[in-house]
């Protein structure tokens, strides 16, 4: 999410879809594309958000990353969800409730957290560095 | 070129689950098995006819068994897999029957017609036969994606990925994207310890576990924080490096080359027999719902 907000909904799209497999390898539980696909939208909707965004310790920016945050979290987590349907035959009160819910809940919770802090701490090295 | 036969050691600092064990699934190049990988998927998916199924699944233990994977290899992936076949078959569909909705008729024929006797009580229980049988092809249908999928990272070598990727079609910018984040994570790895020993040196403690969820996130913070900047900073160094080198002005080469041997190309045309058979049958002869065997009846009469 941080990084679709900082490079753009490429770079989201890619951090999400590509960190999700690398962290799934790492831990052992094995290869899911379609939660990797949801992984990567939820990079990608914040990352149409970094047009709007020009000065990372904004209020108003800070404000328009915990939108993409819930909207990214809400896409991305509700396509992996709807995924299950076609691919393990469950129902739609199982998608909301054993998969959308816990996902979505987690990620919003990590990022509405962690965005703000991780987005004051890359405007004072933009700063500093002159980007 | 280097070819990827050949066992090497990979010296990192993070653990790969991957190690060369001389399986036959180590000689069969990735590409066959992405694409076998895939086949299973969409075979599974496209009928819930119970010999349909079964055939799957039994491909896919065959599958399976050729990595030649141990229970300690694979048991944390399992252990996700159980979490979620408890939730959605237990659960949903034996339990409380949510799960089969849509797919097994409403009415059908109850396994306890009487109820049954539960701590000397007389509990109504309204599984049917039916539902049972749905509890059995849902087992089929996700241990079968499971059995191809769990086995990837622990028998795929992770320089493969790239490479693999690139030939099967991908851009070969995203390609080179995932080339790189697998070759990036010792070096995260080695930039996480270090802040996590400086932050240790300075009284920052990873397992408090004070406070609320919110508090406990933002515990992290002094972690994740120089980790993710010092990330920017070094990928920004690595992109400036590329295209000082004209990275992406011509079509790139890989260090590592991929083989089809002739079992490849057979597992090719396997999967593509496999995917084929499944969707005439499921659309051609009308064998794509979900039906319950005759003999299965039989165990509850």
């Amino acid at each position: 999410m941080f990084f679709g907000i900082a490079f753009g909904p490429v770079v989201g799209f890619i951090t999400g879809f590509v960190g999700n497999i690398l962290a799934d390898m790492l831990s052992g539980y094995g290869f899911w594309v379609w939660w990797d696909l949801g992984n990567g939208l939820m990079g990608l909707v914040p990352g149409l958000f970094s047009a709007m965004i020009y000065k990372y310790n904004e209020q108003k920016s800070i404000i328009l990353g915990e939108v993409s945050v819930i909207l990214g979290a809400a896409l991305g987590m509700g396509v992996a969800s709807l995924s299950e349907l076609w691919v393990s035959g469950a129902d739609m009160n199982t998608v909301i409730f054993a998969n959308f819910l816990p996902a979505f809940l987690t990620n919003i919770l990590w990022g509405l957290v962690l965005l703000p802090i991780l987005m004051v701490a890359y405007a004072a090295i933009v700063q500093r560095s002159g980007r | 070129m280097v070819s990827l036969d050949r066992p090497q050691l990979i010296l990192m600092l993070v653990s790969w689950n991957y190690r060369y064990r001389n399986s036959p699934m180590d000689h069969i190049d990735p590409r066959a098995r992405f694409i076998f990988s895939f086949a299973v998927l969409f075979s599974a998916t496209t009928t819930w006819n119970p010999n349909i199924l079964f055939a799957v699944f039994l491909i896919a233990i065959t599958w399976y068994s050729l990595g030649r994977l141990t229970w300690k290899d694979t048991r944390l992936g399992w252990f996700m897999i159980s979490i979620m076949l408890f939730t959605m078959i237990v659960v949903n569909t034996i339990i409380t029957g949510g799960g089969a909705g849509g797919v097994v008729p409403e009415r059908g024929q109850l396994i306890w017609p009487e109820g049954v006797l539960l701590f000397g009580r007389h509990v109504n229980v309204g599984l049917t036969v039916e539902r049972l049988w749905f509890a059995v092809s849902q087992l089929m249908r996700i241990l079968s994606i499971s059995l191809v999928f769990i086995m990837i990272p622990y028998t795929m070598d992770s320089r493969a990925y790239g490479v693999t990727f690139s030939k099967l079609g991908l851009p070969d910018r995203l390609a080179y994207t995932m080339e790189l984040s697998f070759r990036f994570i010792p070096t995260l790895a080695r930039n996480f310890q270090v802040t996590l020993d400086a932050q240790r040196a300075r009284g920052f403690e990873l397992d408090a576990g004070k406070g609320n969820v919110i508090q406990k996130i933002r515990q992290v913070a002094p972690l994740l924080i120089p980790v993710t900047m010092n990330a920017i900073v070094s990928s920004e160094d690595i992109a400036n490096a590329m295209d000082l080198r004209g990275f992406g002005q011509r079509k790139r080469t890989w260090l590592y080359e991929l083989k089809f041997n002739w079992w490849d190309w057979a597992i090719i045309v396997f999967s593509i027999v496999m995917l084929a058979t499944t969707v005439i049958l499921a659309y051609r002869f009308d064998m794509r719902l979900f039906s319950v065997p005759r003999w299965w009846y039989g165990l509850f009469d």
